[in-house]
């Protein structure tokens, strides 16, 4: 990767959206989990809701130059 | 993308954002006390209430109506609903069976002894549930905000637009904090709005869904209930005193529905029942059923059972807005998270509005600039 994380070729859309699309699945799959029930389902709640969260973690711990 | 594309879709980005952003703040900021409502009101509450007579008997529904009656006169009852694990009956009163969010009056009762209980008096947060709700103006305020959050709805969706171009040259995630100030908040501003997207969209539309509610229950009043109140035509609606007994009609309703829980109870002439029939509201037992609820309706002079009536998809669809908006169905794990990304959606309108007042020049360039400043021989503009 280049220091800035950036300047190889353009990206397509899908690898632009790609990572956006797996947050956004694992949001909304973890937001109809608690609605389901309790127990496991609060579990995948929780971890289905954490992604994005951990993604913002991620992006500014190991993403920011 | 066009240069022509990108540019009507900032535009629709640019005045979607600016008109909604400062009531969007207000709601974010509002927003997340209430999530926590529930914690909060508890350590607030000082005084341990215990029932009168903890192994006595229930007194019955009819008599607590009465109790609550005497203690407002003039007034009709609107609401009776009960409270989970301890043996509470409250009671809505107001001066017409229409009457106005702001005119009811509500008390708690001890079922074992017929004693009010005392109120969780909580000033600050009806405060702040009140602005979130409808800003102190009523059913206006309400879908004033619903129209907002329909803006947001579109500020999110142009939001996903523009995204691609700004991130043509860069690798998910990369925020560009050694360029510009101005490089670095765009940066900011795409990643925390990407990655808030799906839930963002959930709690803005669930929201706008429950300013509806208005529209949604005088709906399903002229469509579902309609026919109930056939053979009603020249009755008015039922005083207190010409009301059959509460106690049997909420039976009767139980009877017909033995696998839900009792709710409340709606009096004829409100939001939730027709002119002439006590709606008893039963929901069911199942984490996903225990949001819907059904109405038992009987007759509310004769207590006669007269149907009961599932709720249609629209009603079923504002219940479940309800916990997908406040976030309170999954455990204070959830509700934490709920709070995390409620401050990121902040930064976000935040570092938003930063972009708008420091802007200098079209949209294209931005791209432009934004896509070379990853170049190293190319000195960014400031």
């Amino acid at each position: 990767m280049s220091p800035a994380g950036a300047n190889r070729n353009r990206r397509s859309l899908w690898t632009i959206f790609a990572a956006p699309t797996w947050i956004a699945l694992a949001s909304l799959i973890g937001l109809a989990s608690a609605l389901m029930g309790e127990g496991v389902w609060n579990l995948m709640a929780w971890a289905g809701v954490g992604v994005p969260v951990l993604a913002a973690v991620f992006a500014l711990r190991y993403r920011t130059h | 993308m066009q240069q022509r594309t990108i540019r009507v879709w900032s535009g629709i980005h640019k005045w979607t954002s600016l008109i909604c952003t400062a009531f969007i703040l207000m709601l974010c900021i509002t927003g997340l006390p209430l999530i926590f409502h529930d914690e909060i009101d508890e350590a607030l509450d000082t005084q341990q209430w215990q029932p009168a007579n903890p192994n006595g008997e229930l007194l019955p529904l009819d008599r607590i109506l009465s109790i609550a009656l005497e203690s407002q006169p003039g007034g009709t009852p609107l609401f009776m609903s009960f409270d989970k694990e301890r043996p509470v009956v409250n009671v809505t009163t107001g001066p017409s069976p229409d009457a106005a969010a702001g005119d009811m009056h509500f008390a708690s009762y001890d079922r074992t002894s017929g004693e009010t209980v005392p109120a969780h008096e909580n000033g600050v947060m009806d405060f702040i549930l009140q602005l979130h709700t409808d800003m102190f103006l009523g059913l206006p305020g309400m879908l004033f905000l619903g129209a907002m959050g329909v803006l947001l709805f579109l500020a999110i969706v142009s939001g996903v637009v523009l995204y691609a171009p700004f991130m043509r040259k860069l690798d998910f995630g990369t925020v560009r904090k050694s360029k510009t100030r101005r490089i670095k908040w765009l940066d900011y501003h795409n990643l925390l709005g990407v990655i808030t997207i799906a839930w963002l969209a959930v709690v803005t539309l669930t929201g706008v869904v429950n300013t509806l509610s208005t529209p949604i229950l005088d709906t399903w009043r002229e469509q579902s209930l309609a026919d109930l109140a056939q053979g009603y035509d020249d009755q008015s609606v039922p005083d207190p005193g010409e009301m059959a007994s509460l106690d049997s009609a909420v039976n009767e309703a139980v009877k017909a529905a033995p696998d839900k829980t009792l709710q409340f109870v709606a009096f004829p002439g409100g939001m939730w029942s027709t002119d002439f029939h006590y709606a008893v509201f039963l929901h069911g037992n199942t984490s996903l059923t225990q949001h819907l609820i059904t109405p038992a309706l009987i007759s509310a002079r004769t207590g006669e059972f007269t149907a009961m009536r599932e709720m249609p998809w629209y009603v079923k669809t504002l219940a479940l807005s309800g916990p997908l908006h406040f976030g309170d169905y999954g455990g204070l794990p959830l509700k934490i998270l709920w709070a995390v990304l409620d401050v990121l959606t902040i930064v976000v309108l935040g570092s938003g509005l930063y972009l708008w007042a420091s802007r200098r020049r079209p949209v294209t360039s931005e791209v432009r600039a934004s896509q070379e400043a990853n170049s190293p021989s190319v000195t960014a503009t400031p």
